[in-house]
């Protein structure tokens, strides 16, 4: 592995600051702070399309509902937030800090999204 | 789907839908109510699909729910013998209502030109044939205990009706085995090593092939007896099951306390084709001592879950059977 510059260093320093931020609360809403979090720990910190992640959740409400067992934790942080579609998901990932949401180049499934968290 | 963890989560919560679908039909043809009920409460769409065509069996898989069926029978596989060896594939799957006359050659000699005699081991020409037959239970609940929807009021249903409909098949596979001359063993059951040597002699009887797949079915009393036997770390068997000689065993019901038996499951055709679920017509129920009680009265409904399943020994000796004696 080559030597990393020290872009590459400013890089990442940024990217643990906006996580420290993140983990300290700073100046984030407390749900879009766990969403961040449940988000990150869904994915497992891998590479995901919002349309993905829409329709996972919307799997894990369906089944929730039809077992009558409590609504998962990340479709009850999708209605307080409103996000309410795909579109309105891939908004909200767009508006989070590109250090904690990583943006890919557009792909065959559409721009794919990393999200990672110091916890995660 | 470019990421796994999610594509796992998703396929594992429709499962989980599609589990919930048999007792979201059983309650609503318990409540006597319908779709819309189905679909208000956030039931499963496939509950709702099923009771909006209004047809007069019951059937799940005409209504195009057989992936509830499978699903149904995979959670059911925990207190059923024969729904566990339908669910993880142990018995020959084979087509309905068709002879199965089959035979393989014995291996080709070198240089043998085609057209010449084709030797075979055997050859039945009978041809066995697997046809549906179906298996019936009614689960009778409190109407309070039907019209739960939380997790655990649906729990409490799908456990009621996953243990009479396995029950059940459980009985009805040992009766159609019990007409195939099972080879007997039996052992005292304070010697170990009388009973390791009878599950041993079961084997022995049994294993003729490769590629077979055996298992054990044990009734509770004899898992217990034998969960006290090592056999030198061969035989691990507790409440839920375990192995003898590396053989899956299994538990049930339809035993009686002191046997136990090895199926040749691979020399077995057998499948489940459909799950049919309607609402008891039966007014009254009759304890064990006589007493007749009115559901109705009780604020009780019962709702009839019939299994239609095929079952057909292809082989002359498909079980063997250990007693345990005092």
């Amino acid at each position: 592995m080559p030597e990393p510059s020290l872009s590459d260093l400013a890089a990442q320093m940024t990217r643990i600051e906006a996580m420290l931020a993140q983990l300290l609360g700073g100046k984030k809403d407390p749900i879009e702070h766990d969403l961040v979090q449940l988000v990150a720990s869904l994915t497992a910190g891998e590479w995901f399309a919002a349309k993905e992640l829409w329709a996972t959740v919307e799997a894990m409400r369906v089944a929730a509902s039809a077992t009558g067992e409590p609504m998962p934790d990340i479709a009850q942080a999708f209605d307080d937030l409103g996000l309410a579609s795909t579109r309105s998901l891939g908004r909200w990932l767009a508006a989070q800090d590109p250090a904690v949401a990583e943006r890919s180049e557009k792909t065959r499934d559409g721009l794919l999204w990393r999200v990672v968290t110091l916890a995660g | 789907m470019s990421n796994q963890r999610m594509a796992d989560i998703a396929a594992l919560s429709r499962r989980v839908e599609d589990a919930a679908t048999v007792g979201w039909i059983a309650r609503a043809k318990a409540m006597g109510a319908g779709a819309d009920y189905v679909a208000e409460m956030g039931g499963p769409s496939r509950a709702v699909d099923v009771l909006s065509k209004a047809l007069s069996t019951g059937s799940l898989a005409e209504a195009g729910a057989g992936t509830a069926v499978t699903a149904f029978i995979e959670n059911a596989a925990r207190s059923s013998a024969f729904l566990a060896m339908v669910a993880e594939r142990s018995f020959r799957r084979a087509p309905f209502d068709t002879p199965l006359i089959h035979s393989g050659s014995l291996p080709l000699p070198e240089g043998r030109s085609e057209g010449q005699m084709i030797q075979v081991a055997e050859l039945e020409l009978e041809g066995a044939k697997l046809k549906a037959q179906s298996v019936g239970t009614i689960v009778i609940a409190n109407d309070e205990a039907w019209s739960r929807i939380d997790g655990p009021g649906q729990s409490f249903i799908n456990g009621l009706l996953q243990a009479a409909v396995g029950k059940a098949a459980d009985a009805r596979m040992f009766e159609a085995l019990a007409g195939t001359t099972p080879i007997a063993f039996t052992a005292a059951e304070g010697n170990q090593a009388a009973l390791t040597a009878a599950l041993r002699s079961a084997m022995k009887a049994l294993l003729l092939k490769s590629g077979q797949s055996l298992r054990w079915v044990l009734s509770p009393a004899a898992a217990a007896t034998l969960s006290t036997i090592s056999a030198d770390g061969r035989i691990s068997v507790g409440p839920s099951g375990g192995t003898i000689f590396d053989i899956p065993a299994y538990l049930t019901e339809a035993l009686e306390p002191g046997e136990m038996a090895l199926i040749a499951a691979s020399e077995i055709a057998a499948d489940v084709i459909d799950l049919s679920i309607m609402r008891a017509r039966s007014a009254t129920v009759q304890l064990p001592g006589g007493e007749q009680i009115s559901l109705f009265q009780s604020n009780m409904t019962g709702v009839r879950a019939v299994l239609s399943f095929g079952l057909e020994p292809l082989a002359d000796a498909v079980m063997a059977r250990v007693t345990l004696t005092e």
